[in-house]
């Protein structure tokens, strides 16, 4: 266990391995509870929106969602994750586990700076939230009674082996995945009844150890691990989550500014043969130090060690050294690139 | 000291809104609270064993709240025990309605006209709350 935000997590439930594949082959469920959850409701609501956020939001219609980074001033990334539409002037908003209480004051602060017509409730420590994640989660949501889960990037109202649930539809781990935000007095509850429910298809839950995996070999960055304090988007290779035809956000000028000038940061995907190195071990070039590892994982689907690393040195190279070792510069995502999987 | 899961229905609206809102509650003795309304801030307020609410706010949002859990606390155990972990000081009047950290812990403070007191915790800290109280309940 160890505390993440304002929460305890587990790192594994006995066996990371096995976890791993429950998620990969068959169904699992997490506790994603302490991700920050925010519902902003008003006139001004959408208008608001569009210029916290750096992504589109008036065109995201009621029932769906989108990934979205929020940017300070500087245009370096603060945190990350999804809008959702609920009704022409309603959305919810959930931000990372470390970051919701930043972000939580951070929006207030805004809204009330351009004196916007919103109201805002922040309902991260009200709702308990479990993934259910792997090919087999939509077969495990039926039998909870969700006769038609929301389909990718989908969100809907329902009630889960009896628990009322905001279900929503998107993606970590790669495979089909649906959170399910409900009631925390109802959690424990809600739990068992999954376990149960899927105890013939091998149902195991997955703690954060394998779910960092998951993601790594995906390439989903983790604001804060993957992320340093002046990281825009761009050196994360995520210009696509800035839309730069808009009016105005914030961090947009910024963003201007600097991609007119050279850059010597970029996160980039790195595989190697043999064990994992060390999160945090230095990267290598002609036996200098160009960087380092944010993420690492011997991946068992893909037979070999994948890695997320900074290197901040120009050129870019082919092959760097890790851990006294060769690695091979990699586009991401390592699995399931076209992400088939995950919208399956 | 009496522990107990505080639900009820939060809202965020106009002030002006929640001023005029008719709170429905469960009827009487369905709950110990009747229901009591805590102003969380001029735009907030958490109405402590409310089931429903109307008001005049067509934006307003209305959710049910099942995250609280209250600590009840007689005259004598507040002042012994609460009031020598909190770091701040109370309003005089009473009853009042105080927020802050108590025991290191973010937590909301009613105090009736008797001087009882009941401390309201989201769920998740009551573990550490009781965990730094002198006495158990």
């Amino acid at each position: 266990m160890d505390r993440f935000g304002n929460w305890w997590r587990p790192w594994h439930y006995g066996d990371d391995v096995a976890e791993y594949w429950a998620v990969r082959e068959g169904v699992s469920i997490g506790d994603v509870s302490t991700l920050g959850k925010m519902v902003v409701s008003g006139p001004d609501a959408v208008d608001f929106l569009e210029r916290l956020y750096p992504c589109r939001v008036a065109d995201i219609k009621p029932g769906r969602s989108r990934y979205a980074l929020l940017l300070n001033e500087r245009g370096h990334i603060m945190d990350d994750g999804m809008i959702l539409r609920e009704s022409d002037t309603r959305f919810v908003l959930t931000f990372t586990s470390g970051g919701a209480a930043n972000a939580e004051m951070w929006v207030r602060d805004w809204a009330e700076t351009w004196a916007m017509r919103v109201h805002i409730m922040d309902r991260t420590m009200s709702l308990a939230a479990i993934n259910v994640t792997g090919p087999r989660a939509r077969e495990l949501l039926q039998r909870a009674g969700v006769e038609d889960p929301p389909k990718f990037l989908g969100h809907t109202h329902a009630a889960v082996a009896g628990v009322p649930c905001h279900l929503m539809r998107l993606s970590f781990t790669g495979e089909a995945s649906w959170e399910l935000h409900h009631p925390v007095d109802r959690s424990v509850e809600l739990w068992r009844a999954l376990m149960s429910l899927g105890a013939d298809l091998g149902i195991r839950p997955h703690g954060l150890k394998a779910l960092f995996a998951l993601r790594l070999e995906k390439g989903h960055i983790i604001i804060g691990m993957d992320t340093e304090l002046d990281t825009t988007p761009r050196r994360v290779r995520m210009p696509w989550a800035t839309r730069m035809d808009k009016e105005q956000f914030i961090g947009k000028a910024a963003l201007e500014r600097t991609a007119k000038q050279p850059d010597e940061r970029l996160l980039h995907g790195f595989t190697m043969d043999g064990d994992a190195p060390l999160e945090g071990s230095p990267i290598y070039v002609d036996g200098a130090i160009v960087g380092h590892v944010s993420g690492s994982w011997a991946s068992p689907v893909l037979g070999k060690t994948v890695m997320l690393g900074w290197i901040k040195h120009l050129p870019y190279p082919d092959r760097v050294e890790i851990d006294g070792r060769e690695a091979v510069v990699t586009p991401t995502p390592f699995y399931d690139p076209e992400g088939d999987r995950a919208r399956a | 000291m009496h522990v107990l899961r505080a639900p009820g229905v939060r809202v965020v609206a106009t002030p002006e809104a929640i001023d005029a809102a008719a709170w429905q509650d469960a009827g009487p003795g369905a709950d110990e609270f009747e229901p009591l309304i805590l102003r969380f801030a001029p735009d907030e307020a958490f109405a402590v064993g409310a089931t429903g609410v109307h008001l005049d706010d067509p934006e307003a949002i209305i959710e049910p709240e099942l995250g609280y859990t209250a600590i009840m606390f007689p005259v004598d155990e507040f002042i012994d025990v609460v009031l020598p972990r909190m770091e701040w000081a109370v309003a005089p009047t009473r009853p009042a309605f105080c927020q802050g950290s108590i025991a290191g812990v973010p937590a909301k403070l009613y105090i009736d006209t008797t001087g009882a007191a009941t401390v309201f915790v989201m769920a998740a800290y009551l573990d550490d709350f009781l965990s730094r109280l002198p006495v158990a309940p």
